[in-house]
């Protein structure tokens, strides 16, 4: 009641700190929304030694497209390069970004289903991104098998209807159940034994959903008329003396062909560039967090301050008359928590507002637990910036107080 | 008066140098901040082809047939080549050109290959998007119709290709195709590519080689952006009534021309049994709108820093309301000895204006710096990280202004107080 009745005499500045606790708590709900947004593709898991597999990517020109005699090739070279303890290539690779899709069912059963139904949205079918490689491809991109084994070159050279799954999209196809040895259905008459399992690492473009580390390998030479080569090179090794070999090496074997330097890096790099946008958005709306609270910090320390200096007198009266050093700190923290907490509510609506009239899907994953989060951190640092100020008045002397002009 | 007020706020603003820099500061980071959004939108949105673009227009048609139209979903606004074959026809009298943007590749002058980004188009090209040339010439009707391999280049390929003597009618292979350089663009590139598929190719690097439509066509040369085709299955000839691909644009000098254009075009509509009222000719303006370029997380982002700006502004209110009241006693005595209250007055947003100007600087420095940072990042198209000389001058004058509008309160207060010898009797 006497906090109230007193602030009726500072109204102007207790609006204000209501005003910029609920823009503070706005901007906090709706940068965490983004964050969250972005970071659940920044979580993605990438094989490991990242840094040490260095891809690069060769395209044909119209009318030229390379043999598999050529890959070989080309694949005998690069695994010839000093440094260079293995090579594969493929028509994709994880955080490339490109990726073919294709429909697989776990039963024949299924994939009448899916046929009769007219969509692969059904008990028992997934539609998984199908990396086309040779053998060796796994271990060229660091990536261990964990049950069965990798495909031979026989099966690569003959296109034999075999198939790898990651971990993940084996859990999905055959729940807890041996994969290996179990038939896939890509098509009612393209059935593929399941030969291996590897880990689940993120595959071509992950979005952010489970389904990112559901994916498999066909073994073969990657159709199309471009491919990725893949270089698992000791450690220690840096661009230049992988990368730059290799494209010297495979422009000596076809001058025709094109190698981008540019997208020549390696997987760790391909991550990064993925994620790029991402990365930016999560630092930037972080910061700009970080940046709002600073402000109101210093903005709710200056008002706080005055409004201490004006007192002087009451407080000096007050302790004269029996106040301790705590009760005159904590009228000044209720006295605050009583303006930014109705803030903090005002700007939860007014997120809700913005959420709603925006439309915006990056904003719209919000809930109860990160209104909280925001709250909290939008009271605890109004608390924060004004006890250095309220501080300081409980702790000087009733009569100094008193003397106060 | 006026000089002697701003000697006195140059005086004041030193010895309450740290309030001051703190509002300079505070205002500035937010103004700043939200220049750069505000800079990045602009430059998504901004005109491309500013004095052409009011007479720029995009016919544009519903070609699906009937099964995917009911099925829904927008339609691209691509045409056939009969169906822009017609329309170039029937519209002779004005200077039109239908187009596609693809890719080729060619070989640099140590004799590796690299992929350029191609226009094919028909030769109205250079009239009506106004390219100018800086050597050579654009291709002629003839030439065109009759896909003659010409291609005109732009100048920086010219330094790529031809490092060695003249470019003019050097034979370049493209995919394997010879063709004979006619011309060489001066630079030109439009931002957003209003001309190309969008929203795809918005935010592309610039063409590089313009080429006879006719004639990339017959070579089957590779077509980058969206293009639909239906049927029964099978390989959809390019040049059929059942693949969608060109971009059709027209130069409409006046709104009688207009008129007329779009009763030619529903009139082909209705003759190819195509919904008359999806037959519609866009303003360039109006067509770019209508694509929706700018993404929603630059849109998301925009928001924030206009809550940045707000809860900077309010603060820096808040920190000049503390420090002006602070004042109370000197103003009363001011008051006191004669000034007037439009003195008073005049003397306080004075000084606020000053704070307001070292804020601008603050904004403008974040703005350059921020704008440097985000070309650094590489997340957004690097045609789109120009600092402007407009927006830096935007960001002083939005300084300035909510400083002022931050100081109009508690300085208002100050000066409409009643009797300002009971002031300094009663001021603590």
């Amino acid at each position: 009641m006497l906090i109230l009745k007193a602030l009726r005499h500072y109204l102007p500045g207790a609006l204000l700190l209501t005003t910029q606790a609920a823009l503070a708590c706005a901007v906090c709900i709706l940068s965490i929304s983004v964050i969250r947004d972005s970071q659940s593709r920044l979580g993605a898991r990438v094989s490991g030694d990242a840094e040490r597999i260095w891809i690069v990517h060769a395209a044909d020109p119209v009318g030229k497209k390379a043999s598999p005699e050529t890959i070989r090739e080309d694949l005998a070279l690069l695994s010839s390069l000093a440094g260079v303890q293995g090579a594969a290539a493929a028509d994709a690779i994880p955080f490339g970004g490109r990726s073919r899709r294709f429909g697989l069912c776990n039963s024949a059963k299924a994939m009448e289903d899916a046929i009769s139904a007219g969509s692969i949205e059904v008990t028992g079918c997934q539609q998984p991104p199908i990396i086309t490689a040779t053998e060796r491809w796994l271990p060229s991109m660091g990536i261990p098998v964990m049950q069965g084994r990798d495909a031979d070159p026989t099966e690569v050279a003959t296109g034999a209807r075999v198939i790898l799954l990651s971990q993940a999209l084996a859990r999905v196809l055959y729940a807890d159940e041996p994969a290996v040895g179990r038939q896939v259905y890509l098509g009612p008459d393209d059935v593929r034994t399941v030969i291996g399992v590897f880990d689940a690492v993120a595959g071509p473009a992950p979005t952010g959903s489970d389904a990112d580390v559901q994916w498999a390998i066909q073994p073969g030479y990657p159709g199309g008329s471009q491919r990725y080569f893949a270089m698992h090179a000791r450690s220690g090794l840096g661009r230049q003396e992988v990368v730059d070999g290799a494209i010297e090496g495979l422009y000596g074997l076809e001058a025709y062909r094109m190698l981008d330097p540019e997208k020549a890096r390696s997987l760790a790099e391909y991550r990064d560039e993925f994620l790029r946008a991402d990365t930016f958005k999560a630092r930037l709306l972080g910061s700009m967090t970080v940046l709002v609270l600073v402000i109101m910090m210093v903005g709710v320390s200056g008002m706080v301050g005055s409004w201490v200096n004006r007192r002087r007198r009451a407080i000096g009266i007050r302790r004269a008359l029996g106040a301790r050093q705590r009760d005159i700190l904590s009228y000044f923290l209720v006295e605050n928590l009583l303006l930014s907490a109705p803030g903090a509510l005002l700007g939860l609506a007014l997120a809700a507002a913005i959420t709603h009239f925006s439309r915006f899907e990056a904003l719209s994953s919000w809930g109860a637990g990160t209104a909280a989060v925001a709250v909290s951190v939008v009271m605890a640092t109004n608390v924060l910036a004004c006890l250095q100020p309220s501080l300081r008045a409980a702790r000087q002397e009733p009569l100094e107080l008193l003397r106060a002009r | 008066m006026i000089g002697y007020y701003a000697l006195l706020a140059l005086r004041r603003l030193r010895q309450n140098a740290m309030a001051y820099a703190v509002v300079a500061l505070v205002l500035g980071a937010g103004v700043g901040c939200t220049m750069i959004m505000h800079s990045i939108v602009r430059q998504i949105t901004h005109d491309p082809a500013p004095g052409r673009s009011g007479f720029l227009y995009r016919p544009a048609l519903d070609v699906r047939p009937e099964a995917q139209r009911r099925a829904g979903g927008e339609a691209s606004g691509n045409l056939t080549w009969p169906d822009a074959r017609q329309l170039l026809d029937a519209g002779r009298q004005w200077p039109q050109v239908a187009m596609a943007g693809g890719r080729a590749a060619i070989k640099d002058a140590s004799g590796r290959p690299f992929n350029v980004r191609a226009r094919y188009a028909t030769d109205g090209v250079f009239t009506v998007l106004g390219i100018a040339l800086e050597q050579g010439r654009g291709w002629t009707r003839a030439e065109g119709e009759g896909a003659q391999r010409v291609a005109v280049v732009s100048a920086p390929l010219m330094a790529r290709v031809c490092s060695s003597g003249p470019c003019l009618d050097r034979i370049i292979e493209l995919d394997g195709h010879s063709y004979r350089i006619i011309g060489v663009t001066k630079p030109w590139h439009p931002v957003p590519m209003y001309h190309a598929d969008l929203p795809g190719s918005a935010f592309a690097e610039p063409d590089e080689v313009f080429l006879p439509l006719a004639a990339a066509v017959a070579d089957d040369l590779v077509v980058d952006g969206s293009v639909s085709a239906w049927g029964d299955g099978g390989d959809t000839p390019r040049l059929g009534p059942t693949m969608a691909w060109l971009q059709l644009w027209s130069w409409l000098p006046t709104s009688d021309d207009v008129r007329h254009y779009e009763q030619m075009l529903r009139t082909h509509a209705v003759s190819r049994d195509l919904p008359a009222d999806q037959a519609k000719v866009w303003k360039m303006g109006d067509w770019l709108d209508l694509q929706g370029l700018v993404p929603p997380d630059t849109r998301v982002q925009l928001w924030l820093s206009y809550l940045l700006l707000a809860v900077c502004v309010t603060n820096a209110g808040a920190l000049l309301y503390l420090t002006l009241d602070r004042r109370r006693h000197e103003m009363a005595i001011r008051r006191a000895i004669g000034a007037r209250r439009v003195d008073v007055l005049v003397q306080l947003l004075l000084e606020a204006a000053v704070a307001g100007a070292l804020s601008g600087v603050v904004a403008i420095v974040v703005y350059v710096g921020g704008m440097e940072f985000v070309r650094s990042s590489r997340v957004v198209a690097s045609t789109l990280t120009v600092v402007e000389p407009v927006t830096a001058g935007l960001a002083l004058l939005i300084g300035v202004a909510a400083a002022l509008a931050c100081a109009a309160v508690p300085a208002l207060r100050l000066c409409t107080r009643q009797v300002a010898v009971q002031q300094i009797a009663t001021s603590p």
